[in-house]
């Protein structure tokens, strides 16, 4: 484990196998999908690190693969110096206490039938934590203040009365009860309403600042990562392809593809009326990615070398790292 | 000539629970090539105004009030069988969905003739160079017309729907969040895309979608709604230069800015209320930070507050 | 947890008067009717006792008499009351298919759980037995089983349980393969929770609804099995009264001209089946509509 780092990845993969279909059974090579082909990143304490990518690039898998919702093909994690990948039925029920999960969908997350105190309450009869009801309630209405929502109120609604918004608060509460250090948020916030949007980020800040959290936050919207986050990694097919700082990645990106991206997206700013820059091609198959750099056929700097080798992941400037031919 | 013109457009649900005012006195206009964008949020009556154009609302939906004035004729007074004549023809929409609107079964070659042949006389095979040439036009290969929409990505099934709307050269184009399920980059493709194609074509484009941003790029002028009635309505540079009412500043601000000072966003409190029997007054001020007396009363009116900019805010306007 | 049960019933009484309300003219006439039918029949059976007048097993000098006062409905070719037995049967009849839908509830959808949550072999072991068992129809089945295990009340229930249970089993495992990729389900996986956890907080709860509906088409199916073995003569035997066995004796007086020993035994299954499927019709489609037009 690196210095200072509350979790580090090492080499992870998840190679997912493609059923066959009548004609395949006849071919005996067995094809895969890389959703996930060997990642590597550091995670310091109390940071924001993002992971960045379009859809199809892995970066929910990783998610799934650093809490072990998925089991992965290869590869390691290490969370505090445990390897949370060697951990057997019981002790990794003990880590879901310090490592919790934030998901996408508000709406299909929280179980229609319970009652949001039921909802927040259940990681705490699943972990035998309190011992009388007096006690749940109470951890409860704390959760429930935390994210800024009335006790009173809402605490024996049911999720179809609530907005989207507030059912992200109940879900974000839920997943803090157990008091986590390190929290995985997966697009928390793109299901959900433009206004609504950024009480949830301010609220995931100010929690991170009160509770001593650590978050891995991924996206598909760049700008949001920006806001939110202190270092990214962004991920092309499976790989990561630049990680660094920030404002780094933002201002000074280093990878092709990091700098179609940020061009890409489109902004309030009208003074500079920009023509939306297109980048040419569609993701490739990741069940066959292209030889060499997987960027290459959509590289507006491809060289003879990137068909053949794949690049090395290198530390172009002080913590900021690349995987591109151009920088040795 | 304005190619649309809708005035007091007002479309009701009358459901068991009441009636939802879904869209309560909405107007605006497009005139030929222009682009006008209608943001919102979920739920402000955004997409029922798009229906209530092409006169597809579901039932128990109708339209209540109001005239719809395209080409100088009121849809709201055609009956069904004219409508069809005027869907896919003159307008024709683009909608978020797109894996639901093509046919698993049938090949894209096919689903495009049909298309063709529903509106148009001529020979299949008329149809068919028509259809490669649409397709080569959106930017996919024309001897795909051969293939299954399961052996598309999302961006390219999304640009199918486009050459769908287009295949029978309609003057306006409605374009309901065609990219919000895309990510990034199949976005940025798809509204070049309709952005080439409506300079090259001559389209006029009605853009609905809750992403600013993309509405910054692509249109020419903007109308913003809110629960139903429209807020604040100007060209592009103006709205976002000088944003009026308070919901559109708190709307702009909303989206973290990707260069420039990073501040804290500010969020709006509360949530949009529910449109059945809405209360009297300004259907904005219970999250509004500058209300007063007479916006608990009174609904304001859209008034001209500079060359072409309307607002509808007591303070404001 | 008594109290949350009682609760949530209380809340399923509210929400079914509130759809009922709600539901067209038609329907509400469709679930009254079937309502009456069904509780009619099942407090004939509950208050058997009171309401007869003599004793089903009772043999009597009146041999074959028709309809009289003495005699409401008659009596058979024993001299019994003909309503007595009815009234007797109709007990009998609804505890038996009560109980054989209970043994196939409680197996087939405990099967129908292991089986699609656990997947992998045990899902393929489990499914294969449950499919050739699938072939056959409900009524050939009990009569396998009942041939079997010779006949009798509890293996009348037992025969058509069995016969039943791969209904359930099929329903269930959809059902929980189909909860399982519901996104709450990763959520609690998130939060640490164990296998026994999820299926009885989560994916149990989930299936009732469409569990009680497989029932009421159950029910109909497990008395008519009843009264079709009991005909057959492999069911429940004499002198035990039951709609089908009493059918049987009833068909064989009918050429001699006595209506009444087999007519009322059928209209009673008749009635009751039908009452059945009104009910469940009904109810079925008050709760699948979403926005009603007045």
């Amino acid at each position: 484990m690196t210095e200072g780092s509350i979790m580090s990845v090492r080499g992870l993969k998840k190679w997912f196998p493609v059923r066959k279909g009548i004609a395949r059974l006849l071919s005996r090579r067995q094809e895969y999908v890389r959703a996930v082909d060997g990642i590597s990143f550091d995670v310091k304490k109390e940071e924001v690190f993002g992971l960045v990518g379009e859809s199809g690039c892995g970066k929910t898998t990783t998610g799934r693969l650093i809490t072990r919702l998925i089991e992965p093909t290869d590869g390691k994690v290490y969370f505090e110096s445990q390897d949370l990948l060697s951990l057997k039925k019981a002790e990794l029920k003990k880590i879901r206490r310090k490592v919790q999960m934030i998901f996408q969908d508000p709406y299909e997350y929280l179980s229609p039938r319970m009652t949001i105190f039921d909802i927040i309450n259940e990681p705490l009869v699943v972990h035998k934590i309190t011992k009388s009801k007096v006690e749940e309630e109470k951890l409860v209405a704390e959760a429930l203040e935390s994210v800024n929502l009335d006790p009173n109120e809402k605490m024996y609604k049911r999720p179809h009365e609530l907005s989207g918004g507030e059912r992200q608060r109940v879900a974000i509460a839920r997943s803090l009860i157990l008091r986590p250090t390190f929290v995985v948020a997966d697009e928390p916030v793109s299901m959900l309403d433009v206004s609504v949007r950024s009480g949830i980020l301010n609220l995931m800040l100010d929690l991170k600042e009160n509770y001593n959290l650590t978050y891995i936050f991924v996206t598909h919207d760049i700008s949001v990562s920006r806001y939110m986050c202190d270092r990214m990694a962004v991920m092309y097919l499976g790989q990561i392809v630049e990680e660094g700082p920030t404002e780094d990645i933002i201002n000074k990106s280093l990878h092709p593809y990091t700098q179609a991206l940020i061009a890409v997206v489109p902004t309030i700013d009208t003074t500079e009326k920009r023509y939306i820059k297109a980048i040419k091609g569609q993701v490739p198959n990741p069940i066959n990615p292209p030889p060499g750099c997987r960027f290459h056929p959509r590289c507006p700097n491809t060289m003879e070398i990137c068909r053949k080798e794949e690049p090395k992941f290198i530390e172009v400037k002080s913590g900021h790292y690349a995987a591109c031919h151009q920088y040795k | 000539m304005a190619v649309l013109e809708v005035k007091n457009l007002e479309a009701f649900f009358f459901t068991g629970m009441g009636v939802v005012e879904a869209v309560s006195g909405v107007s605006f206009k497009i005139d030929k090539e222009e682009a006008l964008g209608l943001a919102g949020e979920s739920g402000c009556g955004k997409s029922t105004t798009a229906m209530a154009i092409m006169k597809l609302i579901p039932p128990p939906g109708k339209i209540v009030n109001g005239e719809i004035i395209f080409e100088g004729e009121d849809l709201v007074k055609k009956s069904e069988l004219e409508m069809r004549n005027v869907r896919g023809k003159k307008i024709s929409i683009v909608f978020q969905g797109f894996s639901n609107a093509l046919n698993p079964v049938l090949k894209l070659g096919d689903q495009i003739v049909e298309a063709i042949l529903n509106h148009e006389k001529m020979s299949k095979d008329e149809a068919l160079e028509r259809a490669r040439n649409i397709l080569d036009q959106v930017g996919i290969e024309p001897s795909r017309i051969n293939s299954y929409p399961h052996e598309f990505s999302g961006g390219m099934k999304q640009r199918v729907m486009i050459a769908l709307a287009l295949v029978c050269d309609p003057t306006l184009v409605i374009a309901d969040e065609p990219t919000t399920a895309l990510d990034v980059i199949s976005q940025g493709q798809v509204l070049k895309l309709i952005k080439d194609l409506q300079g090259k074509l001559g389209l006029s484009l009605l853009l609905i979608t809750h992403d600013l941003s993309v509405i910054a790029e692509m249109c020419d002028s903007l109308a913003i709604m809110y629960a139903g009635k429209i807020v604040e309505y100007a060209d592009v540079t103006s709205l976002f230069g000088s944003p009026l009412h308070p919901y559109s500043e708190a709307l702009i601000n909303a989206f973290p800015p990707l260069k420039g000072p990073k501040l804290r966003l500010k969020s709006i409190p509360g949530s949009p209320p529910i449109l059945i029997n809405p209360p009297p007054g300004c259907r904005f001020h219970p999250r509004c930070p500058n209300t007063m007396e007479i916006c608990r009363k009174e609904g304001p009116r859209l008034v001209e507050v500079r060359n072409g900019h309307y607002v509808a805010c007591h303070l404001r306007g | 947890m008594s109290k949350e049960i009682f609760k949530a019933l209380l809340r399923i009484k509210d929400k079914t008067i509130k759809k009922f309300k709600q539901s067209a003219m038609s329907n509400q006439v469709l679930v009254s009717v079937g309502l009456i039918l069904v509780i009619a029949i099942i407090f004939l059976g509950a208050f058997a006792s009171f309401v007869s007048p003599y004793s089903p097993l009772e043999l009597g000098e009146d041999k074959l008499s028709p309809p009289t006062t003495v005699h409401p409905l008659g009596t058979d070719n024993l001299g019994r009351d003909v309503f007595s037995r009815i009234a007797h049967g109709t007990k009998i009849s609804l505890l038996v298919a009560a109980s054989a839908i209970s043994v196939s509830l409680v197996l087939g959808a405990g099967l129908g759980t292991v089986s699609g949550y656990f997947g992998g072999f045990i899902d393929r072991v489990i499914g294969l037995s449950m499919d050739a068992l699938f072939t056959f129809p409900v009524i050939i089945l009990a009569l396998a089983v009942s041939v079997m295990l010779g006949p009798g009340v509890t293996n009348t229930a037992i025969a058509v349980g069995i016969a039943l249970i791969p209904s359930y089993y099929r329903v269930t495992r959809s059902l929980v393969l189909s909860i399982k990729e519901r996104g709450f389900i990763e959520g609690t996986k998130a939060i640490g929770a164990g296998d026994f956890h999820m299926i009885i907080r989560h994916i149990l709860p989930n299936c009732l609804s469409s569990l009680a509906v497989l029932t009421s088409f159950n029910i109909a199916e497990a008395i008519i099995s009843v009264a079709g073995l009991g005909f057959l003569g492999l069911g429940i035997q004499q002198p035990t009264p039951e709609w089908g066995a009493d059918l049987k004796i009833g068909r064989e007086v009918l050429a001699a001209g006595a209506w009444w020993p087999s007519l009322f035994p059928g209209l009673l299954i008749f009635v009751m089946v039908l009452g059945i499927n009104l009910l469940s019709e009904g109810v079925n489609a008050m709760f699948k509509v979403g926005i009603t037009r007045r």
